[in-house]
């Protein structure tokens, strides 16, 4: 699995590839966690080159998507493909993460509430 | 690690204990998907189940112990897919388990793996073996092609 970071102004936008299973979650649970800490407000992951994630990795995003809440930021998931649609449609976190298909009004999303 | 093919179309695969063997338990799934020849959603709703029941005996049935095996058995037929996990661990209530979907779960970090296998399998069945540990049996049904089936009944199941 490998993760690109893209910092940009007050946020990060997270380029990712591979499936992010096994230990592939830690790796994108730290790299997460090193953005949050650097005292980020959004976050966008680019989930083009992510044909799989499993329940963990869905967890991680909880908690960033948390964590980011609680300083009034925003995490948003980008070109997510259809495999990982249909997961986020099944556990209903599609009620609770924005999706884009484009990545400027990914951008104009997680700026606009700040 | 072993990995076993038979004539029985039977495929087995022990790994240790460790989360980053899930990426060889994928590439057995890839194997097994061609050999069952799923179509594309069925491939990625088994791919997940199985990887979830994998990583769930690794990190909640093993410990994550790499002394303790975890074994995959993948029994492939014309009509179906039947996936046995295998660990060690003590075993759980599986009727015991938050839904993942009310209102004070959906925020939850945890809790989706059981959930998600149960949505994506056709059947997912638990039983626990005292001390010796936990199994899952999963099953998927394929969906016949009408040229394989020779009627026009469609989903075999």
């Amino acid at each position: 699995m490998k993760i690109d970071v893209e910092n940009k102004d007050n946020g990060a936008i997270l380029h990712l590839e591979g499936k992010i299973i096994g230990d592939g979650v830690a790796r994108f649970k730290q790299a997460i966690e090193e953005q949050i800490s650097s005292n980020i407000n959004w976050l966008i992951l680019d989930l083009s080159g992510v044909p799989l994630m499993d329940s963990s990795a869905l967890g991680t995003i909880i908690m960033a998507f948390l964590r980011l809440k609680e300083r009034k930021g925003k995490i948003v998931l980008l070109y997510a493909q259809k495999s990982i649609l249909e997961i986020l449609n099944i556990t209903k976190l599609n009620s609770l993460f924005e999706t884009y298909d484009n990545m400027q009004m990914a951008i104009d999303a997680v700026k606009i509430d700040q | 690690m072993k990995i076993k093919n038979n004539k029985k179309r039977d495929i087995t695969l022990d790994i240790p204990s460790e989360v980053r063997h899930i990426y060889l338990l994928d590439n057995v799934l890839a194997y097994v998907a061609k050999e069952m020849d799923f179509d594309e959603e069925t491939r990625e709703q088994v791919n997940l189940a199985v990887i979830e029941a994998g990583t769930n005996a690794i990190k909640h049935g093993n410990k994550n112990d790499s002394n303790k095996m975890v074994h995959f058995r993948f029994n492939i037929s014309n009509d179906k897919l039947t996936v046995y996990v295998k660990d060690y661990g003590r075993g759980f209530d599986p009727s015991n388990l938050d839904d993942p979907l009310s209102p004070e779960n959906v925020m939850k970090p945890c809790g989706r793996g059981i959930f998600l296998m149960k949505a994506l399998m056709d059947k997912v069945e638990f039983t626990m073996i005292g001390e010796c540990g936990t199994e899952v049996k999963m099953i998927k049904y394929k969906i016949q092609s009408k040229a394989d089936d020779g009627d026009n009944s469609g989903i075999c199941k």
